[in-house]
């Protein structure tokens, strides 16, 4: 469902974004704007600039044309501003990234504690919450070397969610999982996109974009190619290389 | 002749002294310059970098004798005239820095780029990123590589005797110019082998502590 | 700015870092020549910059010597070096055998003389050996000093090396029938070399840096013939220098002929196919 976004900027905005590897140009034209509480999936084969796309989102990659705006604010470049923005958006990434020298409790309640600097106490008893919800609560003690690769990614979840973020990014969350665990992070991931977060997700998992996107986006050599609400896109798709896109992955 | 009345008993000990102190100065200085040297070596600020760059490849380039010769002769013609023994520290200081720096530069190269692209994406700034996250992890695989510079440090500071200093290589040297006395040798080298295989395991010991640590 | 792990795990500057990064490289500038400038003052006003401190180097006889000495030096090294080796390649494989007391013999000798100082194993060969009856000429008694100590930390390199090696391809050779022997002479051992290859160089390095010692016993190497040269033309400090700078460019050339070997060592994807990467 398409959401009316000419009055009030949306959460999102990013206009002639183009970015660089050297010579590869990696992010070309990028326009994009993302209303608060929409759930965009963002498909497409690899090496077509999904990954940075998100990560251009939280600062993380740097672009070299065009401008991101993030709830009206533009992406700042450096320092204090760089650091608060990136707070106020969540990301899980492909490979978990938890800190290996702490705790699985001491992972989520680190960032409240140190950057936002809520008291350990209060940061605790959110991290058990939040812990709780996703079915890792009995691992609090324990550090993610001893988790399953799923779990530390529910973890990991919680971690960024901790931080009450506006805008949570996923990139690739689930293409490292084994096949079992897959579905229990996806239905986490459902149950945010019900409770209102504002998501983009970069992933492979059709499902998912089938049950909870409200639009998709294709992507392929750094363009993006379509966007659509599901239906529209896995039913009757516009372009040539969606079609192709979606024949390949589809035939499993 | 007994064990016990064996003659060259005090010699030895003064060597060992000798080396131990030599040893433990060297190796002190060695780590400061060894994080100074990282701290240039990973700066953003461009001369920095290659003045640690210089230095690292320099020293291991380079025979620390040659060094020592340098500082011995080299130093006073530069207006820095100190005791003989106070040059040869500081020369081993700044020929084991250098391998210290590379021990450093190692550690940190080996956490995960993941982890502090996970501390950034939470909002910690760069500072902040390198202390709480970078560092800490950095310090487990360091203790291993710190331990092996200590032990050449030992090895190295045999060099003294060439200058004439009387640690324990000197001491054996001394000694049987005089008169054969292989056990002296025997003894020497069973003392170098004690103190590394001691470091060894000190080494191993602080390593355990620090991987398991929060 | 060079792509190493430690450049990107933090953000790069933006405009306020870039100015503060530019003026600080400025200021580190402007101290370092302040240093060099201040250190070759001192230098020059003790007499070290003198044209006759260094014309001596343009003097035949000088040059023939330095000559000779870099041959004896490189020579020395070469020797050691391909002892040590051998012998090293030996103890590895002892150390990695299935019979205990072979590990053990081998284990004991190599964690002794890694830990011995060079310098106290050639005053061994020189001051006690020859009340044994072991009377060795110059040479023979620094490729010996050298070959004993490198040869256990070339053990130590090639074990670790061989070990890393995938338990995989030793059980592929056992079944295909080769004995143990001979599956770690064919298949192991050489991609154990070829993993090392960095690390072995490294230890030549080290060992050509080693032959300084043959200062102690008069062996015509680099640095005794620094000596040599200081004694004769009373300007040692500078004869030293020019030596350690020859130092300096044969280990760099030995490291660039190392990186070398390495590239097209991979280029024949040797190294690719062992670590499945």
């Amino acid at each position: 469902m398409e959401t009316a976004t000419q009055t009030a900027p949306g959460l999102v905005q990013m206009r002639k974004v183009n970015k660089y590897f050297g010579s590869h140009h990696v992010l070309r034209d990028i326009d994009l704007d993302i209303a608060r509480g929409e759930v965009i999936v963002v498909v497409g084969p690899s090496g077509s600039g999904k990954s940075t796309l998100c990560r251009t989102m939280n600062g993380l990659e740097r672009i070299d044309g065009g401008a991101i705006r993030i709830d009206d604010q533009s992406m700042p470049e450096e320092g204090r501003a760089l650091a608060k923005l990136r707070s106020e958006v969540g990301m899980v990434f492909q490979q978990f990234n938890l800190f290996p020298n702490k705790t699985v409790l001491d992972n989520v309640t680190f960032a409240p504690i140190k950057v936002r600097g809520r008291p350990a106490r209060e940061a605790r008893a959110k991290a058990m919450d939040l812990l709780e919800r996703f079915g890792v609560a009995n691992q609090a003690g324990k550090f993610p070397v001893q988790l399953s690769g799923g779990q530390q990614q529910r973890v990991a979840i919680a971690r960024a969610l901790i931080m009450e973020p506006k805008l949570m990014l996923f990139d690739e969350a689930t293409s490292a999982l084994d096949p079992e665990m897959v579905r229990g992070v996806l239905e986490i991931m459902q149950q945010l996109a019900r409770d209102g977060m504002t998501m983009v997700v970069v992933t492979h998992e059709m499902g998912f974009a089938k049950a909870s996107a409200d639009r998709v986006v294709f992507m392929d050599h750094g363009q993006i190619i379509e966007t659509a609400p599901p239906q529209t896109f896995f039913g009757n798709p516009q372009s040539e290389r969606a079609r192709k896109f979606l024949s390949e992955v589809l035939r499993d | 002749m007994s064990f016990f009345a064996w003659p060259y008993w005090g010699m030895f000990a003064s060597g060992l002294l000798l080396t131990l102190q030599v040893s433990a100065l060297a190796y002190a200085g060695a780590l400061v310059l060894g994080v100074i040297g990282v701290m240039c070596r990973t700066s953003r600020i461009l001369p920095l970098r290659w003045m640690g760059t210089a230095y690292v490849e320099s020293i291991r380039n380079v025979p620390s004798l040659a060094l020592v010769f340098i500082a011995v002769f080299g130093l006073p013609q530069i207006g820095l005239t100190m005791p003989l023994i106070t040059s040869v520290v500081v020369m081993l200081a700044i020929y084991e820095g250098a391998f210290a720096c590379e021990a450093l530069r190692s550690g940190i190269n080996c956490v995960p780029v993941g982890s502090a692209e996970a501390a950034r994406a939470l909002g910690l700034s760069n500072r902040e990123t390198l202390f709480y996250v970078v560092l800490p992890q950095a310090a487990r695989s360091v203790v291993q590589p710190l331990t092996n510079v200590f032990i050449k440090t030992v090895i190295n500071s045999s060099l003294i005797a060439i200058v004439g200093l009387p640690d324990l290589t000197g001491i054996a040297e001394r000694i049987n110019i005089r008169e054969a006395e292989p056990m002296l040798f025997f003894g020497v080298g069973l003392a170098y082998v004690a103190i590394a295989l001691l470091g060894g395991l000190l080494g191993g010991y602080i390593d355990r502590k620090v991987r398991f640590s929060r | 700015m060079t792509n190493s792990p430690i450049d990107r795990m933090f953000d790069p500057p933006g405009p306020r870092g870039r100015r503060a990064i530019r003026l600080a490289s400025i200021v580190v500038i402007a101290l370092l020549a302040g240093l060099a400038w201040l250190v070759l003052y001192r230098f020059g006003k003790s007499g070290g910059l003198d044209r006759q401190a260094w014309s001596i180097f343009e003097s035949p006889n000088v040059i023939k010597l330095l000559g000779r000495a870099l041959y004896a030096t490189v020579r020395a090294a070469l020797l050691a070096g391909l002892l040590a080796l051998v012998w090293g390649t030996a103890l590895a494989l002892m150390r990695l055998s299935r019979h205990r007391w072979l590990r053990t013999a081998a284990a004991a000798y190599v964690e002794v003389t890694r830990s011995l100082p060079t310098l106290l194993v050639l005053y061994f060969t020189i001051l006690v050996l020859p009340f044994y009856g072991l009377r060795l000429p110059i040479y023979g008694q620094l490729v010996l000093a050298l070959t004993i100590t490198n040869a256990s930390m070339i053990s130590e390199v090639l074990r670790a090396s061989m070990l890393s090696i995938p338990a995989g391809q030793l059980e592929a050779s056992l079944s295909l029938g080769l004995t143990r022997p001979r599956a770690f002479w064919y298949i192991i051992l050489p991609q154990g070399f070829r993993a090392a290859m960095p690390a072995l160089v490294a230890q030549l390095v080290y060992l050509l840096k080693g032959t300084t010692l043959g200062y102690v016993i008069s062996y015509e190497e680099l640095l005794y013939s620094a000596k040599l040269i200081g004694e004769y033309t009373n300007f040692i400090l500078q004869s030293i220098l020019v030596v350690t700078a020859v130092y300096l460019v044969l280990n760099i050339i030995l490291s660039r002929v190392s990186i070398w070997i390495e590239q097209r060592l991979s280029l024949r994807g040797a190294a690719a196919s062992s670590k499945g990467k």
